[in-house]
């Protein structure tokens, strides 16, 4: 195989040029030569924002392993792509503005499974929209949330606001969650070369942001699913009850603000590998074993026309019966060279082909051109695009012809054109 | 007075005419649409693929585009607002040409470049599989032949797109003899080779010095397996901020990593090591 390859950078971190918060301009600006004692100023206040109990789900790029999806991820890190790539260095634990010395992500990806739920004799936890005020400050008791006080959120910012939460067994949260010398480590910017991308993601540039899992998911033995989640949460709040930090509060659950979510299956050996060595592959043509005749002659010119990538259909011709006829798509599985010259099909009934070894027509052409007029109807924009067309040029020759006409018919006569044209208006019946 | 003209003589005038006029521009909109309809875009799925055994779940098939379907479907398209018998100049206009023109900007549409053409046959590819819809952004590299019969290592893609979740309708300008579907790189994912219950290990790390290069697998030899460090409290949680020391140490002890100037140990060349290479499959099309 030829090197085809594209190349991936890895970047430790990227910050935003400017960090999230209040500024603001301030002009002051002096005419030395004309009032030298006076000054104007003007200023502007503005905010940078940013997501921070709740995130766009277009910033998310993919996720790994793919959602709802069940495979061998048993020695896989779940990861998640940002689109965003400056996201998880937006924000910091305590508050403070990043620090580009030592960036360290807010965002932690959790993994874990129902079956950690229910050793610990909890109900496996579900994502709930709770409004901003709930998470800051939860009515339930032994529940705590981020340290985040209400007078924390900005002017754009509302407690009424929604955002996903979840509530975690605080003795789960704690064994799970990444050590504060762990968290630099586990988001990284990734630069890609994207030319031979799906045309949907092609992207300007190739920069997205990844944050890493610090868990291996549970594989499931048989008998249980093996279903694991994925939770990208803030920890922003949360500086104190990191891994290995002595925690200042006491609580039973914790509640996190959920900025993506996912669930997957961990089981079987379904990896991209062996997905794709068996695969079956072939030319786009109908199985002949499709193929169900008593009559071997008539067997033989059906695979025949299988091979050719035809297949029969239903076809119910003008008149009002009923055949069955010869289809095929534009995707066929030998080659036809493009020739110089087509002849000229006026209508879709022009291109009804009849196969007299089968005595069956063949439509594939005539569907064609009937889908072909078919799509530019359903497309109001090119069809008047088209019909205006038509009309420039039809009424540019109309104009040329008649100027012809005017001209051969005037061109040997004496008199003034004028004055012959004048005849000729003169001549018509009124009205004309 | 001269007589008026017979319809012969004015019909001899156009004739004349159609040779000394300039031919009509037609107009980009039109032309666009073409360009797109000439790749499929628009057309149901079942003209493409009209029975479901042509595609049957995990599987892969190739084809070669009809040229003279696509006129069919073009000179369809293009037959819309023609409101006589009589032939205008439009008509002759679009039926010689309106493949070149579809041609020209089918080939714009995805990569915005204007210069070269079609190397018909088009070829591409059906891929139906769980495949599709798991991995975003796989990437489809192709190989093959341009009209002439000259080889191509890299044939340009017309077409890579989704038609559903678990469909990908690809399309290359030229006839492709090999394919190579492979694993996204922003996709690649992170791991270690599991050797035991919840025992893992690094197999090979990637040199990192100098920057330059490519980080390539250092020979197993020379670093022996990493193994990740679990936390004690649970044991599928990895000590991250150990294993990256243990990485540190492991590539200073070959000198794959810059030793001298080097910067500290970051998120950066943690990922390095923790990418598990993307997988990638490669399928060779062969016969006419």
């Amino acid at each position: 195989m030829a090197d085809l390859s594209g190349t991936i950078e890895f970047f430790e971190a990227c910050l935003p040029p400017l960090p999230l918060g209040d500024y603001t301009i301030k002009i002051d600006q002096k005419l030395e030569e004309i009032r030298p004692d006076e000054s104007f100023k003007t200023s502007l206040d503005f905010s940078v924002a940013g997501p921070r109990f709740a995130l766009n789900p277009a910033d998310v790029y993919a996720v790994y392993p793919p959602a709802n999806h069940s495979g061998a991820f048993g020695n896989t890190l779940p990861h998640i792509v940002f689109n965003r790539r400056t996201l998880p260095w937006e924000r910091t634990l305590d508050g403070s503005p990043p620090d580009d010395k030592k960036p360290c992500p807010w965002l932690a990806l959790l993994v874990s499974s129902d079956a950690d739920f229910l050793k610990l004799g909890y109900p496996p936890a579900e994502v709930v929209a709770r409004k901003v005020g709930a998470l800051l400050s939860p009515a339930e008791t032994g529940v705590i949330g981020p340290e985040i006080r209400p007078a924390d959120l900005k002017e754009y910012e509302s407690a009424d606001d929604l955002c996903n939460t979840i509530d975690l067994p605080a003795r789960l949260f704690s064994d799970i969650v990444p050590a504060r010398a762990d968290l630099p480590f586990l988001a990284h910017v990734r630069k890609v070369n994207t030319s031979n991308k799906e045309t949907q993601s092609l992207r300007t540039e190739g920069c997205f942001a990844v944050v890493l899992g610090n868990r291996f998911p549970e594989t499931g033995t048989s008998g249980t699913m093996g279903k694991n989640t994925a939770c990208v949460v803030s920890l922003e709040g949360f500086e104190r009850h990191l891994y290995g930090e002595p925690a200042a509060r006491q609580a039973e659950k914790v509640r996190l603000a959920v900025l993506a979510t996912w669930d997957f299956f961990c089981q079987g050996d379904a990896t991209f590998k062996t997905v794709m060595k068996d695969l079956d592959t072939g030319l786009l043509t109908l199985p002949a074993s499709r193929v169900v005749q008593a009559d071997p002659g008539a067997a033989r010119q059906v695979e025949e026309a299988f091979e050719l990538g035809y297949t029969a259909l239903d076809h119910r011709i003008r008149n009002g019966e009923k055949t069955v006829s010869w289809y095929r798509g534009p995707l066929v599985p030998l080659k036809y060279q493009k020739l110089e010259t087509y002849t000229h099909l006026p209508s879709a009934d022009a291109a009804l082909r009849y196969d007299y070894q089968t005595g069956l027509l063949d439509a594939s052409y005539a569907a064609a051109w009937q889908l072909g007029r078919l799509l530019a109807l359903q497309n109001t924009h090119f069809a008047k695009s088209l019909f205006r067309y038509r009309n420039k040029e039809r009424q540019k020759t109309k104009t040329s012809l008649r100027e012809a006409g005017v001209e051969r018919k005037y061109a040997l006569s004496a008199k003034p054109v004028e004055e012959q044209l004048l005849e000729i208006i003169r001549k018509r019946p009124s009205n004309a | 007075m001269g007589a008026t003209p017979s319809s012969e003589d004015s019909f001899g005038k156009v004739l004349t005419l159609r040779l000394t006029r300039e031919t009509p521009q037609i107009p980009a909109d039109v032309e666009d649409w073409l360009g797109r309809l000439l790749l499929l875009y628009g057309v149901p799925f079942h003209y493409l693929a009209p029975e479901e055994d042509m595609l049957p779940p995990e599987s892969i098939r190739f084809f070669y585009l009809d040229p003279g379907w696509m006129k069919c479907l073009l000179e369809g398209a293009c037959s819309v607002g023609r409101t006589s018998t009589v032939d205008d100049l439009v008509d002759q206009e679009l039926r010689n040409h309106f493949l070149n023109y579809a041609g020209k900007k089918a080939k714009e549409l995805r990569a915005g470049k204007k210069e070269g053409q079609l190397n018909w046959p088009l070829t591409g590819f059906l891929l139906r599989s769980r495949l599709v819809e798991g991995w975003q952004g796989l990437e489809m590299k192709a190989a093959g032949v341009d009209g002439a019969g000259n080889r191509l290592e890299s044939l340009e893609p017309l077409r890579i797109d989704r038609l559903n979740p678990e469909i990908m309708l690809c399309i290359f300008n030229g006839k492709v003899t090999e394919i190579e579907v492979a694993q996204p790189p922003e996709d690649l994912h992170f791991g270690a080779t599991a050797s035991g219950a919840n025992t893992y290990q690094k197999l090979q790390l990637r040199k990192l010095f100098p920057s330059s290069e490519a980080a390539n697998d250092i020979d197993e030899k020379l670093v022996p397996a990493t193994a990740v460090p679990m936390r004690s409290g649970d044991r599928r949680v990895v000590d991250i901020r150990e294993l990256a020391n243990r990485m540190d140490t492991a590539l200073n002890r070959v000198k794959a990593i810059d030793g001298s100037a080097r910067g500290p140990f970051t998120s950066a060349e943690f990922a390095v090591q923790m990418v598990e290479s993307p997988a990638k499959a490669i399928f060779t099309v062969t016969g006419e």
